[in-house]
């Protein structure tokens, strides 16, 4: 077992020699060597941390998996549907393939762009973000993401600017037979009282256990409005171990979506850090699982200072033998006054086997502050599904009609809206009789 | 004339509870019929049996509803064959928008009737007609269906709904409970300007004052799962005078 792993460490370190020897940056090399030597200090996490205690690895951490490279095929058939007025950038096992798949037009000063392009033109605020905020000390995902830096999706809209078409970033996962990783990574900047919507999916990963180890840094200036989605709809094999880290500055307000309808087992590291007074961050995650899919939420948001509003609404509806896990952790720092946070976490599960476990957290060092934590496991509520019947509704379409509702209040303020019509049909087509409701509001 | 509804020695019970003891009732069409008697006596079981609610076993007895067998329909074919049941306690349904809901369950029901469906131009019509008539606020229906309504609201959407599904036999359960005296005015009219020689109603209550404005052809008295007592609208004026006591130990008495 050890050599087993201590050869699958050897395999990336192997492997990331390679890449850095084509690496001309020195700092960009001192970076990716620091986050590889975190990466061996921490090894994979088992069941045994507190933190992936309901979340077995299984044969991940044993995998000497392929590492995707820039010659990755974007398969035509698994793009999403395009957005109403979208500005697209593509992504194949974590690169940003030549000619830049960006289509559509920006507005001035915005970049949508990769990553491996921009370093070379060096900005100053790449150099500020970059690996800055994903938690590459204690989060073995995170540092083994960032040693495999070689591309990625940036995006910057600057001081006072605003980006009125959607920005959609599509990550496709290898496919193929042979188990591939690949290192998606993104960073978000917007500045000062800038304003954004964004969009980031996650698809492919047909044919074999693939792994996806996903980090996302999103930084938002003072008073900037950034509506951030982010979609998992890769095949049902896939591993996927995302972080979503979002920092927020003085009066800075973010949403973000985490919707996750793909994947075999899915791992969602968010984190949220209120630096400043007056922040304003709202997490809302959906789940629809069934088979044996595996979904983990495990949320950490940090309330550093005074007047900060947080709000964490996470739901999961759960058929079969699929397990959902939720960690909500809220830290409320000393000094944080003011703060009021407020966490729920709802599964309904659909069939006897299904599983969910949930865990709210609260530690809080402050004295004036309104925190809140709620967990539910419930059924679908037979006295509704009664009462919609008894006016005429068919069973199937009544209880289906109520999954339904559950799923879209956690989604009742996804945009664009066409992007939550898609979400909505999907969840419909996952129901029995969803067809009876496909024009449910 | 042939009955709309035949109910003969219906007994139901709830996790092995006996509740209904052997109710016999019989509704012809145009007729309304008002069920009164003391808390628990088995007012709702016998409306809730009636709509198919399977948390009720029935363990003996018969129920013909226009010349089928009531017991052997699913709630929702109850529903579409006309009859309506507003609830003593309406369901409040999050994320469920009452338009919505409302149109689907009008389709449902036209559907299974033959009648082509409603469009969004022709639903709305019709709402806006029959939320006048129960003078509904038309803002209720762009929101979740009765979650955080009022009690009274609850029961105005109640009829709102009765009023837009047209159904053959409306039971009635508690409707005017919680409801001024204005809003019992409204709910009443709405009820008898539905009245027709075709429709038939079954209306619980525990108050004399709502039979003033619906009044009855017959009352009957519902007491520890049976009928003891029936007769016509006087029947409810003494039971305001005199309670329920009198009845308990007295033999039921022939049902109409
Ligand atoms: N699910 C249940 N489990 C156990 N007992 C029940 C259940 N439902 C109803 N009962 C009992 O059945 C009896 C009849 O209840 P029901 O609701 O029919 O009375 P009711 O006549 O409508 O009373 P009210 O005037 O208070 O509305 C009551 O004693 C009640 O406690
Ligand atoms: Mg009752």
């Amino acid at each position: 077992m050890t050599t087993q792993l201590d050869s699958v460490a050897a395999h990336y370190a192997a492997e990331l020699d390679a890449r850095l020897a084509r690496v001309r940056d020195p700092e960009r090399i001192r970076l990716r060597r620091a986050a590889f030597e975190r990466f061996e200090a921490l090894g994979f996490p088992t069941t045994r941390a507190e933190d992936w205690r309901h979340t077995p690895l299984g044969p991940l951490p044993r995998t000497a998996y392929a590492l995707t490279n820039a010659s990755v095929l974007v398969q035509a058939g698994v793009a999403p549907p395009p957005l109403e007025g979208e500005v697209r950038l593509t992504l194949g096992g974590g690169y940003v393939t030549a000619p830049a798949r960006v289509r559509g037009d920006l507005p001035t000063g915005v970049v949508l762009g990769s990553l491996a392009e921009l370093s070379a033109a060096a900005p100053d605020w790449l150099s500020a973000h970059l690996a800055r905020h994903a938690d590459v000390r204690a989060d073995a995902f995170a540092a083994l993401n960032t040693a495999f830096l070689d591309d990625g999706a940036v995006v910057y809209v600057p001081r006072g600017g605003a980006c009125a078409a959607p920005l959609h970033i599509v990550h496709v996962a290898p496919d193929g037979p042979t188990p591939a990783v690949s290192f998606p990574r993104t960073l978000i900047v917007v500045e000062a009282g800038a304003t954004l919507d964004i969009v980031e999916q996650f698809v492919g990963g047909a044919g074999a256990e693939h792994c996806t180890n996903a980090v996302t840094e999103l930084v938002a200036g003072p008073a900037a409005r950034v509506r951030y989605a982010r979609l998992v709809r890769e095949a049902k094999t896939v591993h996927h171990i995302g972080a979503l880290h979002v920092a927020l500055g003085r009066d800075t307000q973010v949403s973000a979506h985490v919707v996750t309808l793909g994947g075999g087992l899915v791992r969602h590291n968010l984190t949220a850090v209120l630096a400043e007074p007056g922040a304003d961050c709202a997490l809302y995650g959906l789940h629809v699982s069934r088979g044996t899919q595996h979904v983990d939420h495990h949320l950490r948001v940090e309330h550093a200072a005074p007047h900060g509003t947080s709000r964490e609404l996470i739901r999961g509806i759960l058929d079969d033998r699929a397990h959902g896990v939720f960690t909500g952790r809220i830290i409320v720092r000393p000094g944080a006054q003011r703060t009021d946070a407020k966490q729920t976490h709802k599964s309904l599960l659909l069939s006897g086997t299904a599983q969910a476990d949930s865990r709210p957290q609260l530690e809080i060092y402050a004295d004036d502050v309104k925190c809140t934590h709620g967990a539910t496991v419930g059924q679908v509520d037979e006295e509704g599904v009664f009462y919609l019947r008894s006016r005429g509704l068919p069973a199937d379409a009544a209880r289906s009609l109520l999954v339904y509702a559950f799923a879209e209040e956690s989604v009742a303020s996804l945009v664009p809206a066409d992007l939550h019509d898609q979400v909505r049909a999907e969840v419909l087509a996952r129901l029995p009789h969803g067809e009876l409701l496909r024009d449910a509001p | 004339m042939e009955p709309i509804l035949e109910i003969r020695d219906l007994h139901a019970e709830v996790d092995g509870h006996p509740i209904l003891r052997g109710i016999d009732l019989t509704i012809r069409p145009g007729e309304v019929h008002s069920i009164m008697g003391p808390n628990g006596s088995g007012k709702s079981t016998l409306a809730q049996v009636l709509a198919g609610r399977d948390t009720y076993t029935v363990t003996q007895g018969t129920v013909r509803y226009r010349g089928r067998d009531l017991l052997e329909m699913a709630p929702e074919e109850r529903a579409c064959e006309g009859l309506f049941l507003a609830f003593q306690y309406p369901v409040e349904i999050p994320g469920v928008n009452t338009s919505y809901f409302l149109k689907a369950a009008l389709n449902a029901v036209r559907k299974h009737r033959g009648q082509p469906e409603l469009d969004a131009v022709e639903f709305l019509e019709l709402v806006r007609q029959k939320t006048r008539i129960v003078q509904l606020d038309e803002r209720l229906l762009n929101r979740a269906v009765n979650e955080g309504f009022s009690g009274g609201e609850k029961k105005r959407n109640e009829v709102f709904q009765m009023a837009v599904l047209e159904p053959h036999l409306a039971i009635l359960d508690e409707t005017d409970s919680g409801l001024d005296i204005d809003a019992l005015r409204v709910v009443a009219d709405g009820v008898n300007r539905l009245r027709s020689p075709q429709r038939s109603f079954l209306v619980v209550t525990h108050y004399q004052r709502l039979l003033e404005y619906i009044v009855p052809d017959f009352v009957h008295v519902l007491v520890g799962g049976r009928i003891v007592r029936s007769g016509d609208r006087t029947l409810a004026l003494e039971l305001e005078q005199k309670g329920y006591g009198w009845l308990e130990a007295a033999p039921a008495a022939a049902a109409h």
